[in-house]
């Protein structure tokens, strides 16, 4: 039997390891561009598991399924167009109630989903266990616990996902169901949509079109005005929407993403215990120390002058070096081609193609690798945004965000890494 | 503008709502129970979304040097808000309790 292609999207929030989790999952077998016509990055992989060829993208991670940037629309465009066979919600369990209120939003958009549940190791460490049974359970999808940077939990993973498109487990998706006074509105409204536009709900779920409506969501607004009857339904969801706002004096958006957020911090509350109160980690004070408002600035002074010696001192080390091989290189060169070729082939090869190659590797390498490798020592130290965090508000007086101070440093030395840094 | 003074006419609460106070007048380590968010259609949104909702609790972290980035820390998540922002978040201020 020849077993069929998947299609498998993984999302979730920002900073949950999901690239992590994308990378254990297709190691080298990835191709990385952009989404068709966006500036949205766009990985894709595949792997084979149990017989099956499995398509994996990796979406970008986003917040919410709202129209807030290119990252979420192209989501939730991938999501109810291209209809993945599952997708992998990727839930920090240390953040549960923030990562839930993603999940709802995926949920109402009619995905089938697989929870998996990563950095439990992370969480324990705070005092945070959470039942994955009753997480399960409360939302009606497998939850599927991870530890993304040891690859512990992947294998049962992608076998969730197989009892799951085989359907040999059912999903019974929590139904997301708000308060009396939105929920009376999104039913009308998807009344009205079910009848007067079942065009569109062959695409997206009328019930997740019209909680859009009702949050005044621009993009869905836009996709309703190709058709005939769009105005009228736009027309009577605004109408709606402005009751809402009346009732609650707050726009539509903040009154739903609340009801939603107060569904998520039920959920998160009945499947999570907390234990030992958290004791202050050796984490906790050095972070209290680098972004001190007196302390903060010596140790950043420090550490920008390490890392400027650092560079200079090693990349001067090694552009000398390398200058004092190619030089006897050259000479070598020369010696031993002059006895057999013309002279003029002699100069070309040694001060033309050597010198060239010599230039570029003596003079950019040696501080551009040092420059990269203390790059990535600070960002996975997680020094650099408490840096930027100290930085911010001046970096903004110049333009730019706290980030950008590293860039700025070390346009001081050379402009080319200073320049791709900054990119 | 003086981030220690509350109430200043500067800070004073557009809704006019009593014992509310900007979150950048709450102090390090102080929590409050969101009121509201003044601003565009836009930021009153994303806000929501981060999980700045009308009446949940808010708890102030540090607040970065020159008018530098607020971190809090609400619904178990860190945030860090630029100072404009936080500026446009309201709060009720909660007594400390014991266990801070």
């Amino acid at each position: 039997m020849i077993k069929p292609w998947l299609r498998i999207a993984l999302a979730g929030n920002a900073n949950v390891g999901k690239s992590v989790i994308f990378n254990q999952l297709t190691s080298l077998n990835q191709i990385v561009g952009n989404w068709p016509g966006k500036t949205v990055e766009r990985a894709e992989g595949t792997l084979f598991f149990k017989g099956y060829t499995i398509r994996i993208i990796d979406l970008p991670g986003i917040y919410s399924l709202s129209t807030f940037s290119m990252d979420e629309i192209v989501s939730r465009d991938y999501i109810a167009v291209e209809k993945p066979d599952i997708i992998i919600n990727v839930v920090d369990a240390s953040a549960l109630e923030r990562n839930l209120y993603f999940t709802l939003q995926l949920l109402e958009l009619g995905a089938s989903i697989v929870i998996d549940l990563n950095q439990i190791d992370f969480a324990a460490k705070k005092g945070i266990r959470i039942d994955v049974e009753k997480l399960s359970e409360a939302l009606g999808v497998p939850v599927v616990p991870t530890v993304a940077i040891t690859g512990s939990g992947i294998n049962e993973l992608l076998s969730t996902v197989i009892t799951v498109t085989s359907g040999e487990r059912k999903l019974k998706p929590l139904k997301v169901r708000y308060g009396k006074e939105i929920e009376k509105r999104v039913q009308a409204i998807e009344k009205l949509i079910s009848t007067k536009l079942p065009q569109l709900c062959t695409v997206y779920p009328a019930r997740w079109v019209a909680i859009k409506l009702l949050e005044r969501d621009t993009d869905v607004a836009g996709k309703l005005k190709n058709y005939k009857n769009g105005k009228e339904i736009l027309d009577y969801a605004e109408k709606l929407a402005t009751e809402l706002e009346k009732i609650h004096g707050e726009p539509s958006p903040v009154v739903i993403a609340s009801e939603r957020y107060g569904l998520a911090n039920k959920i998160a509350k009945e499947v999570t215990a907390i234990e030992a109160p958290p004791r202050i980690s050796l984490e906790q004070k050095l972070d209290a120390i680098t972004t001190h408002k007196i302390l903060g600035y010596p140790i950043l002074t420090v550490a920008v002058v390490s890392m400027f010696a650092l560079i200079f001192v090693g990349g001067n080390f090694l552009s000398a070096g390398l200058e004092f091989l190619f030089e006897n290189l050259s000479m070598f060169i020369e010696w031993g081609l002059s006895t057999f070729l013309p002279r003029i082939v002699v100069d070309l090869i040694n001060n033309g193609i050597l010198a060239g190659v010599v230039a570029g590797i003596t003079i950019a390498l040696p501080y551009i690798v040092p420059f990269y490798i203390i790059l990535a020592l600070l960002e996975d130290s997680g020094y650099l945004p408490r840096a930027a965090f100290l930085m911010d508000n001046l970096m903004h007086k110049i333009g730019l965000h706290g980030k950008a101070f590293i860039p700025l440093m070390l346009g001081y030395g050379c402009s080319v890494p200073a320049a791709l840094a900054a990119g | 503008m003086q981030s220690g003074s509350r109430g200043s006419s500067k800070r004073r609460n557009p809704r006019g709502i009593k014992g509310v106070i900007s979150l950048i007048s709450l102090r390090e380590g102080e929590k409050g129970v969101m009121a509201y968010a003044v601003g565009g259609f836009g930021l009153v949104r994303r806000l929501a979304e981060m999980g700045l909702t009308p009446s949940v609790e808010v708890k102030l972290l540090r607040k970065g040097p020159f008018h530098g980035p607020v971190q809090i820390e609400v619904r178990g998540v860190g945030l860090a808000l630029g100072y404009d922002v936080a500026s446009k978040v309201f709060v009720r201020p909660l007594k400390a309790k014991l266990d801070d």
